[in-house]
């Protein structure tokens, strides 16, 4: 085990009574590809600064390595950070920002130079070895920020929104590079994002957070098709929520009713889902057809008209008003031509495989 | 790319009418420091007249006479260091004064610099405080506080750290200790709006990266306080080179610095000459300091441009 975080709360003296981090409780295993994914504020950056050491918990206690660490400041503890503002030094070249951690860590200079090199050329920089940082794009100092965390060997790298300032081709490129970067060198990631398609991509583990607490921790696919709340339902992927009911008659599959009075199909419901007040589906789940090709099919009882049509090229989402009114998304992948030929106005029939609706309580 | 044709020259007109701007600020400057640096200049090289002011002819007699004495029979020169001591005196009391401000001055800047921003505002208002009162009275102050009867003195003894009151006046301690009494402000306001502006994720950055924190300081918030620590040592220094009042009171008026040699030579000497080619000497020097200042804070000045 890396790190134990064991009911950790802050509150900032000086800031709102609210806790900015509740009651958190994490354990992060060796080698692992850890991603904290929440909103703008949810308290990311708090965390890390906490397991960094610039912040200490008003409450709980965090272990690195078997080890509680209150005392131990930050120079003294096995993890590096990717600073979400970079917090270069201004006044040192990019080589010599990349090499400060083995400066400090007193490796001999024949020993640096090399790495650095080594660590440029990972992040592609080998050409501005000796600018300044204020010489740099945006993109570029991040890169630098990156490059400066690793060289150091860290047994744990932070990275607050590292890939952030890139552009969209330098970062699916930098997401790959990482996440093979984690496999080789068997550093322990704790990767902050509020990204949640680069949260799914990297990660062996995601802590969804939201408002200082933590919703659900899972691997992506627990995340994705099996989430607890519908905070986590709606801001992880794209969601169809409907508020309603759970009907459970003997010896039927259990169907949820909105509010409309539309009635859903629903797999195993789990045991502990016993009270759900929520329904979702993800668009891309559902299917759409003829409403007289489908009149018999038990997994295509909505029925509704397109109302709004994206095409997206590989995709295309449509927009169908339900009868009873709930306006629901559709994504189709245009797998062949005749694929996209709803058109606005068009009567359609919704499919769903069993299980694609799923539900979660009210309150979480 | 090599350039096969040359852009074609831009007309300029022998005299742009935008040029007309900066009269105001050449006005400003031409009357008020290079005419009186050309009246200094000007009277250094002429002949004192018996009852002060000058004569109009030239002579270099006023260097000569800082440098070398002129026996009054034979009209030969001696080497004479008494001038040259005092000046190097001067420099070294200044330096001193300097040093120390800074020791004082940069611990008192950062602590101010990382308050929060209430505390710090009255914090450098009260350092800024003392310059509302006259330098001669807040020198005299000092006086006050350092004689035997003083402040430090009944302290000390009704600590019981000493019986018989000890000197601190009328010696080269308390001129420094005066100086930097009235010279402090200077060094921390500019260090303190360098430091101020100093971004507090870079030192975190540091400690992160295994910093400890005696390396942080040297590695991180020296580099970026220098154009600060350079700024405010000029301001103490010069000054401090240049003080006639600091030496008046607090050194008894027997140990002369140069800001008094020149006071002398415009008083009671009667020596306009001499005090103008002294100032020259003096303005000289701050010069050369000036210009080794500007290089030595050039590197970081343009790396932290953004
Ligand atoms: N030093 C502080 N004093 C008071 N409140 C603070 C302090 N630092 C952070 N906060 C508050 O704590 C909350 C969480 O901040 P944090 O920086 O951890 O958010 P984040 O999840 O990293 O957001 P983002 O994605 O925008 O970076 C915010 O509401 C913020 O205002
Ligand atoms: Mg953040």
């Amino acid at each position: 085990m890396t790190i134990e975080l064991k009911s950790i709360s802050k509150i900032f003296a000086g800031g709102s009574a609210h806790p900015v981090l509740d009651d958190i409780n994490l354990t992060i295993n060796d080698n692992e590809f850890f991603t904290l994914l929440g909103p703008s504020g949810c308290g990311k950056t708090t965390l890390l600064r906490l397991i960094a050491g610039f912040e200490h918990p008003t409450s709980g206690t965090i272990e690195l390595f078997g080890e509680r660490v209150e005392g131990t400041p930050p120079n003294a503890r096995p993890v590096n950070t990717v600073f979400q503002h970079y917090a270069l030094f201004p006044h040192q070249t990019v080589a010599q920002n990349v090499g400060f951690g083995l400066r400090m860590l007193r490796r001999p200079a024949p020993e640096i130079e090399p790495e650095i090199e080594r660590m440029l050329r990972l992040v592609r920089l080998e050409g501005l070895a000796h600018r300044y940082p204020h010489q740099l794009s945006g993109g570029q100092q991040q890169r630098v920020a990156l490059a400066r965390a690793l060289a150091a060997r860290p047994r744990v790298l932070l990275l607050d929104e590292p890939l952030s300032a890139l552009d969209s081709k330098l970062r699916d490129e930098m997401r790959v590079e990482l996440k093979l970067l984690q496999r080789n060198t068997g550093i322990t990631f704790i990767f902050v994002t509020h990204d949640q398609g680069e949260a799914l991509s990297m990660s062996d583990r995601i802590a969804v957070l939201s408002e200082g607490r933590i919703q659900q921790v899972g691997t992506p696919d627990d995340i994705y098709e099996r989430p607890r709340s519908r905070f986590v339902a709606q801001f992880v992927g794209e969601t169809n929520v409907f508020e309603g009911k759970l009907i459970r008659l003997p010896g039927k599959q259990p169907e949820f009713k909105t509010s409309s009075g539309a009635l859903l199909p629903l797999g195993d419901t789990p045991a502990d889902d016993d009270n759900p007040a929520l329904a979702f589906v993800r668009p891309e789940k559902l299917r759409l057809g003829n409403p007289d090709d489908l009149a018999s099919d038990p997994q295509a009882r909505l029925r509704g008209v397109v109302t709004n049509k994206l095409y997206l090229g590989t995709d295309t989402v449509y927009y169908v008003d339900l009868e009873g009114g709930e306006t629901l998304r559709a994504r189709i992948q245009n797998a062949s031509a005749i694929d996209n030929r709803f058109d606005v106005g068009a009567a359609v029939r919704v499919r769903a495989e069993e299980g694609a609706f799923r539900t979660v309580g009210r309150s979480t | 790319m090599p350039e096969l044709i040359p852009a074609p020259e831009p007309k300029r007109e022998k005299f742009p009418k935008s040029r007309l701007l900066l009269l105001p600020a050449v006005l400003v400057i031409g009357f008020f420091l290079v005419l009186p640096l050309v009246i200094i200049i000007t009277y250094s090289f002429l002949v004192p007249a018996t009852f002060g002011g000058v004569v109009w002819q030239f002579s270099t007699e006023a260097y000569t006479q800082f440098l070398f004495e002129r026996d009054i029979f034979d009209e030969t020169l001696a080497f004479n260091a008494a001038y040259l001591q005092i000046f190097l005196r001067s420099v070294m009391l200044a330096v001193s004064a300097t040093v120390v401000s800074l020791i004082i001055g940069f611990p008192t800047a950062y602590f101010i610099a990382t308050r929060p921003d209430r505390q710090k505002n009255l914090l450098i208002f009260l350092i800024t405080l003392p310059f509302w009162t006259n330098l001669l009275i807040r020198t005299f102050c000092v006086l006050l506080i350092l004689r035997d009867d003083g402040l430090v003195n009944s302290i000390a003894i009704g600590l019981g750290l000493y019986s018989t009151p000890v000197t601190y006046l009328y010696n080269d301690f308390a001129m420094g200790a005066g100086l930097v009494y009235s010279y402090l402000p200077f060094m921390i306001l500019p260090l303190y709006a360098n430091l101020e502006r100093m971004d507090r994720r870079v030192v975190e950055a540091a400690y992160d990266l295994y910093a400890t924190p005696r390396r942080v300081f040297t590695e991180v918030i020296l580099p970026h306080a220098r154009p600060g620590i350079v700024a405010g040592s000029l301001l103490v220094f010069i000054p401090s080179l240049g003080t006639f009042l600091v030496p008046d009171m607090l050194g008894g008026g027997g140990k002369l610095l140069i800001g008094n040699l020149i006071q002398l030579q415009f008083g009671s000497s009667r020596n306009w000459p001499f005090g103008a080619a002294l100032a020259v000497i003096l303005l000289a020097a701050i010069l050369v300091v000036l210009m080794l200042a500007a290089r030595r804070s050039r590197v970081p000045d343009t790396a932290e441009r953004r």
